[in-house]
């Protein structure tokens, strides 16, 4: 009885909590007032003790205005020359006084020379465009605000992607402005249906995300899901697009990355053409594209600009690399240690011979091998610049050379470590390289275990685990489960382009044709819905 | 396109999952078993074994449609009542698990005579065990989307295989032809029969097939893969070694890919890489049959997910597995299970069912 | 809920992978002694010096065959078998009832600190050791008592029968039980039988190839060059045996610092009956049709001899009912060419009159030597090894029906011509 009682008084408290945390987010009143002087002077009290945010009163004529703005965060040009001047000075063009009660119509439609301005008839909507880094002009007599957009951020400018290197292709890459990154984007398409949608997610830091897909191509079931999922995210801040990640993804315990992330432009534009939907994060230089499947993540937007048999040699070669980089280590621990006629037999001979005198088991072998790659490896993420790559380097030949001449390390598991290390570094998306490794470990352990036997138990499971994961309805292992033989073409081959007329598996069904090209003949039932 | 979670399958995964229930572990003994009866006329029997099977299938498919929105267990009330038509399902949940028990020692002693020598059955049987029910917790359209992605490999992989055996055969060893007796020729399908059972398991699954016009040509389709790859591996198996020498050796299928040096560089005894296969062909039996007999009790429980069934028989299987003493011992059981108890599930209570089924609905439009 | 049952099944899982299995089956690559030879005699009771001896031993690492004459020594020692003059164990106790064994055996396997780069000039390339036994696989078992490797059959090459054991049918049929029951013994090794004994074939150090498992795999690997070698890999000798209780085994003779792996050996009733000579066996495997190069040298066309090598053979063999009886026909097609005739001989070989010569000569030749491999095997072995009765059985199985009784007295009646049919293509860069 009194452990059901604790439960619920435990669950009462958890109520009470969310309820208390659960605030406005922009503690101010709906209202404006009249009187200007009221006003600023509930604004300077409510924002009191933030020495950033300027007030400039003046008059225009004789009507009293007033700018509010946040140092820093406006282009003061536009605020000088544009609005302060304009209205000190143009209004002396009028012959006539301006009378209190139209002051506000002849500022907003004649004097103010400014092309972004909207009326804010809220506080708190003022109040968070003040915030945002937009000007608030106040004038007498008025109960609305007039907001002048001078948004100017400090920014590191369009750069080269730092994780996502391509050899041909543009190099733009993303930048914390979430609005250069919808540029960047809009340059590339100029289509009419095009969509930039933006919500606020974030209660109190109220952070700016756009969704953005193509209208007609993008299927609507995915639009709706990945609408109402962002719609459930109640948070007090976001601070990157892996948070938002996190939170919308279908199941956390897949263990591969089923939301796709990139750093360049080309690849979320060929996405959106394919019917997906792209995420972007204000303050992140990432962009998520959903629904990701296995294929997504083995390909690059370099692939499609190179010529198709250099891109399916590729594609085969990242995908025998994936497989590498997890299963290497326990396929060598469990055939040498467990069933060494496999191995042909003079091979099976010199790879014993020259473990002849090593102290330490395979496994063990392969495990300190392994950690001390993973030590090298966040060690050069975090020491800057050079340092992290010629430690990087220095540091993996000195302590495999070190230690194969002490004898504590064979020399064959040195070569298979730097083959998995390297074989996991072809892999485009980072996030499923790094769970390729991570299951390394697994394999590792596993297969010391049972061998062979324990090897393809633990493919299996993660097979499963792959098979049953959907992402936003897509199932994960897509062109080679669903059975869609148009989408083979693209996979993990690449036919030639004009062979690919077709959309893959993410558009909806009514738009699956993309490309009419003489050679390649469409079938008379394609685009329709193969149920 | 998103493609919904209603749990159906379409008509190429049910091909799939007829080849993946049928191909087990039964192949890895059959040539040796079928050479004790029949010597080297062993491809006849398996020809004939599968047509049987054909047959008996399309009695399961006429049963399922006289209703196919619903399960046989549905059928099986209708026509016996509530209480003998559950205590028939029940006998189904029995029947599998016993299957299930078999496969699974079966694998685990192949395992353990090639891969090891002192890890303890137990310990095999467990871990396999607990692999399969990891993924045959979810629906049906899960395990046949797994089974979709493994079976075109191993049927790759036994005709790869199969190429480089090909050239140290001796075809003249399947001579002389048909030269049995009628009664061995029977005794000789009865030893088949075992390897071909499997297909019942549609009698459970008729709600969750999408297109069920299909469904023979499904079949159909299905039953000629398994078929054809149980000539080659019989006929491989007979050129190679020869009736009598096939009649001592436990492993045939095992033997005859024994020694294919494949790749001289690479790989040289490719025995630990039969064994794998035959594990994940096993393993796409097992996931079917847990599935289904969670399927089963979940329908008489009336509970809306099948999870904890599939955990529930876990410990029968294990002990079941536990029983016989040796591969002899449970070569002689799987006879009598197969003689007896799946020609009564299979054959038997589907005419029966059938007839009382139509007989009530000709007196109901009466 | 869902999540926690999630999270709870996967530490389960992870857990007993763990704790359940527990590494039973690890054994490290170089822990492991792979056994490249195994050699298997009768046990000789009256040579117990042999086993435990130091001067034996001594010999040994000289690598010096004995020769018939020369004695060896003997320590003379008493019913314990501890040497009365330093007052220590020699060599195993007198047999009595007691410890009589039926089998000694020869374990060859490498020795894993010679393999590889660094590796010191006076090591032993590999060890030997010789015990007696009542069994063939168990010798691992005994010998873990002394070598600290797990000896590991995985690797087996050759296996070496010896001359006194296959005299003995119920010991041939314990050896090739044993041999074809150990799942880890590779189907594809190699038997031999020795002229002598089995310890003194693996005992031979040849100086091509000093571990003397590979030395002779690899000869027996390329037998199908050869036609005086014949490869005989266990499955096949097996399989010979359980469908006609006869077979051909390969023969290898002990040398001075080599090994002569030619002929073979006739087996009937799983008993040693005889001897197939070179010449015997080359004609044996065109017979048969396992020869693909073969050399023939006993063509003479005035005191030249005019060696031919095959390169093409085609075996087809028919059955005719003659007069009540069967004959089997064996129509050999062979094609190849000369290698060596008389510089400036004013003949072209390729020509007709020399070309006819060859292949007549030829034909007379294979037709006599078929005819006395055929009267050694009918008459003198009656053993069938051709597979004639095989042959019988699946094309003529009423007939086989009849036979099958007393085989080996109708394999006597049986009628069986070789017509040879030789063709002359080649003949090198010269006319």
């Amino acid at each position: 009885m009194g452990f059901i009682e604790i439960i619920k008084r435990k669950k009462e408290r958890k109520k009470n909590f969310q309820q208390r945390e659960t605030k406005a987010f922009v503690e101010a009143q709906e209202k404006i007032f009249s009187s200007i002087d009221e006003n600023i002077k509930y604004i300077t009290e409510l924002l009191v003790d933030n020495d950033d945010i300027v007030i400039r009163n003046f008059l225009a004529g004789n009507i009293r205005c007033a700018t509010i703005f946040v140092d820093g965060l406006v282009n003061r040009e536009i605020i000088d020359r544009d609005v302060i001047k304009h209205l000190m000075v143009e209004v002396q063009l009028f012959k006539e006084e301006i009378s209190l009660k139209d002051a506000y119509n002849k500022i907003l439609n004649t004097l103010l020379a400014t092309s972004d301005i909207k009326e804010v008839t809220s506080f708190k909507d003022a109040i968070l465009d003040l915030l945002c880094g937009e000007t608030l002009l106040f004038v007498d007599g008025a109960d609305r605000i007039i907001r002048v957009s001078t948004r100017s951020f400090p920014n590191r400018g369009i750069q080269q992607p730092i994780s996502e290197n391509a050899v041909r292709g543009p190099r733009d890459s993303f930048n914390e402005v979430v609005r250069f990154s919808t540029a960047l984007i809009r340059r590339r398409v100029r289509d009419t249906r095009l969509k930039v949608k933006n919500i606020k997610l974030g209660r109190r830091s109220q952070t700016d995300i756009y969704i953005v897909y193509i209208d007609d191509i993008v299927d609507k079931d995915v639009l709706n899901e990945v609408k109402q999922r962002l719609s459930k995210i109640d948070i007090d801040a976001i601070m990157e697009s892996g948070m938002v990640e996190q939170f919308i993804e279908d199941d956390i315990f897949c263990v591969f990355p089923t939301i796709q992330h990139t750093e360049r432009v080309d690849t979320v534009v060929a996405a959106i053409y394919e019917g997906r939907v792209a995420i972007l994060c204000d303050n992140t230089n990432l962009a998520l594209i959903v629904p990701a499947t296995f294929s997504t993540f083995i390909q690059h937007s370099e692939d499609y600009y190179e010529r198709w048999h250099i891109a399916t040699v590729i594609r085969i070669l990242r995908v025998i690399a994936a497989v590498i980089a997890m299963t290497l280590q326990g396929f060598y621990i469990s055939i040498s240690s467990f069933t060494p006629s496999m191995i042909p037999p003079d091979l099976g001979l010199f790879i014993a011979a020259t473990r002849e005198g090593v102290p330490i088991p395979v496994f063990v072998e392969a495990l300190f091998l392994e950690f001390m790659l993973e030590l090298l490896r966040e060690a050069g993420l975090r020491l800057p610049g050079p340092i992290g790559q010629t430690i990087g380097i220095v540091g993996g030949l000195i302590i495999g050379q070190a230690a194969v001449q002490a004898g504590i390390i064979s020399p064959i598991m040195v070569i298979l470590v730097a083959t998995t290390a390297i074989a996991s570094f072809t892999i485009p998306a980072y996030n499923f390289s790094i769970s390729l490794r991570l299951l390394k470990f697994v394999y590792i352990i596993v297969c010391a275990a049972l061998g062979i036997y324990g090897f393809i138990l633990l493919s299996l499971i993660i097979l499963g685990n792959l098979v049953k994961t959907k992402s936003f309805g897509v199932p994960y292992l897509s062109p080679f489960v669903s059975f869609e033989i148009m989408d083979y073409k693209d996979s993990i081959i690449r036919l030639p382009t004009r062979y690919l007329w077709a959309r893959p598996i993410f558009a909806s069904t009514h738009q699956k044709i993309r490309m009419l090209h003489e050679r390649s003949s469409i079938p008379a039932s394609a685009g329709e819905n193969k149920k | 396109m998103i493609i919904n979670d209603n749990d159906k399958i379409s008509s190429f995964q049910c091909f799939v999952l007829f080849v993946s229930v049928m191909i087990g572990i039964g192949i890895m003994f059959m040539p040796s078993s079928v050479a004790k009866t029949v010597e080297q006329n062993g491809w006849f029997v398996v020809l004939l074994g599968g047509i049987l099977s054909f047959l008996a299938f399309l009695l399961i498919f006429k049963l399922t449609m006289l209703d196919p929105d619903v399960t046989v267990i549905e059928l099986l009330t209708n026509a016996f009542g509530k209480i003998v038509g559950t205590v028939f399902s029940i006998m189904y949940v029995i029947y599998f698990i016993i299957f299930s028990s078999f496969e699974t020692r079966l694998i685990a002693e192949t395992a353990k005579e090639f891969l090891f020598t002192l890890t303890p059955n137990e310990v095999l049987i467990i871990t396999f065990l607990l692999s399969c029910a990891y993924l045959s917790r979810y629906g049906i359209e899960v395990i046949a989307r797994m089974c979709e992605v493994l079976m075109p490999g191993i049927v790759l992989i036994i005709i790869i295989l199969s190429f480089f055996v090909y050239q140290r055969l001796d075809f003249s060893n399947l001579l002389p032809v048909l030269n049995i007796s009628f009664s061995k020729l029977l005794k000789g399908i009865g030893t088949t029969i075992f390897s071909f059972l499997g297909f019942e398991v549609f009698l459970f699954f008729m709600p969750y097939i999408r297109r069920k016009d299909k469904l023979i040509k499904s079949a159909f389709f299905g039953f000629l893969v398994t078929v054809l790859l149980y000539e080659i591996i019989i006929i491989f198996a007979t050129a190679d070694f020869g009736a009598k020498e096939m009649q001592t050796m436990i492993w045939p299928t095992l033997n005859l890919f024994r020694d294919v040096t494949v790749l001289e560089i690479v790989i040289e005894r490719p025995e630990s890489i039969v064994v794998a296969l035959w594990m994940i062909t096993t393993y796409t039996t097992e996931i079917i049959f847990l599935m289904t007999t969670g399927l089963i009790l979940a329908r008489i429980f009336n509970t809306k997910e099948h999870n904890f069934f599939v955990f529930l028989q876990l410990p029968f299987i294990y002990i079941l597995s536990l029983i016989p003493q040796n591969i002899s011992e449970t070569q002689k059981f799987m006879d009598y299970f197969s003689y007896f108890f799946a020609t009564f599930l299979v054959l038997f209570l589907p005419l029966v069912t059938y007839t009382v089924l139509f007989v009530k609905r000709k007196v109901k439009k009466t | 809920m869902r999540i926690k049952k999630e999270a709870a099944l996967a530490i389960l899982m992870i857990f007993l992978t763990f704790f359940l299995s527990g590494c039973w089956d690890r054994v490290e690559i170089e822990d492991r002694g792979y056994v490249l030879a195994l050699g298997v005699d009768k046990y000789d009771p009256s040579d117990l010096n042999k086993y435990e001896s130091s001067e034996y031993i001594d010999l040994d690492r000289r690598t010096q065959k004995f020769s018939p004459e020369q004695k060896k020594p003997d320590i003379k020692t008493d019913q314990k078998g501890i040497d009365p003059q330093t007052k220590r164990k020699v060599k195993p106790p007198l047999p009595n009832s007691k410890n009589e064994y039926k089998f000694a055996i020869t374990v060859l396997f490498p020795n894993l600190r010679t393999i590889g780069k660094d590796s010191k000039p006076d090591e032993q390339m590999r060890f030997l050791f010789v015990r007696p036994a009542n069994d063939v696989i168990g010798i691992r078992n005994y010998l873990e008592r002394e070598i600290n490797k797990r000896l590991y059959y995985g690797y087996l090459k050759v296996i070496v029968l010896g001359r006194d054991l296959v005299e003995e049918p119920g010991y041939m049929k314990e050896v090739l039980d044993g041999l074809s029951r150990e799942s880890d013994i590779p189907q594809n090794t190699f038997l031999l039988v020795s002229e002598t004994t089995a310890r003194d074939v693996l005992n031979t150090m040849p100086l091509v190839q000093p571990v003397t498992g590979i030395h002779l795999f690899e000869i027996s690997k390329n037998a199908s060059i050869y036609g005086r070698v014949i490869d005989t890999p266990l499955s096949q000798v097996v399989n010979s045996f359980i469908n006609s209780n006869c077979a051909v085994i390969s023969r290898v003779e002990p040398g001075i610092e080599t090994l002569k792996v030619a002929g073979a050996a006739v087996f009937k009733n799983f008993r040693f009956v005889g001897w197939m000579n070179e010449k015997q066996l080359q004609i044996y495997k065109l017979l048969m049709g396992k020869a693909k190069h073969t050399f023939i040298d006993d063509l003479k066309y005035k005191s030249t001899y005019i060696p031919f090598v095959t390169t093409e053979i085609q075996t087809k063999k028919k059955i005719k009912n003659e007069k009540g009886r069967l004959k089997i026909v064996y129509n050999l097609r062979i094609e190849g060419e000369v290698i060596e005739f008389v510089f400036k001989s004013g003949y072209k070989v390729l020509d007709d009159p020399m070309r006819r010569y060859i292949q007549n000569e030829l034909n007379k030749i294979l037709k006599t030597r078929a005819e006395d491999l055929i009267y050694l095997l009918k008459y003198k072995y009656n053993a069938d090894v051709l597979g004639i009765g095989d042959l019988i059985s699946k094309r003529r199985a009423k007939d086989w029906e009849k036979l099958k009784k007393n085989w080996d007295v109708e394999f006597k009646k049986i009628d069986i011509e070789v017509i040879p049919d030789v063709r002359l293509r080649r003949s090198g860069t010269v006319y």
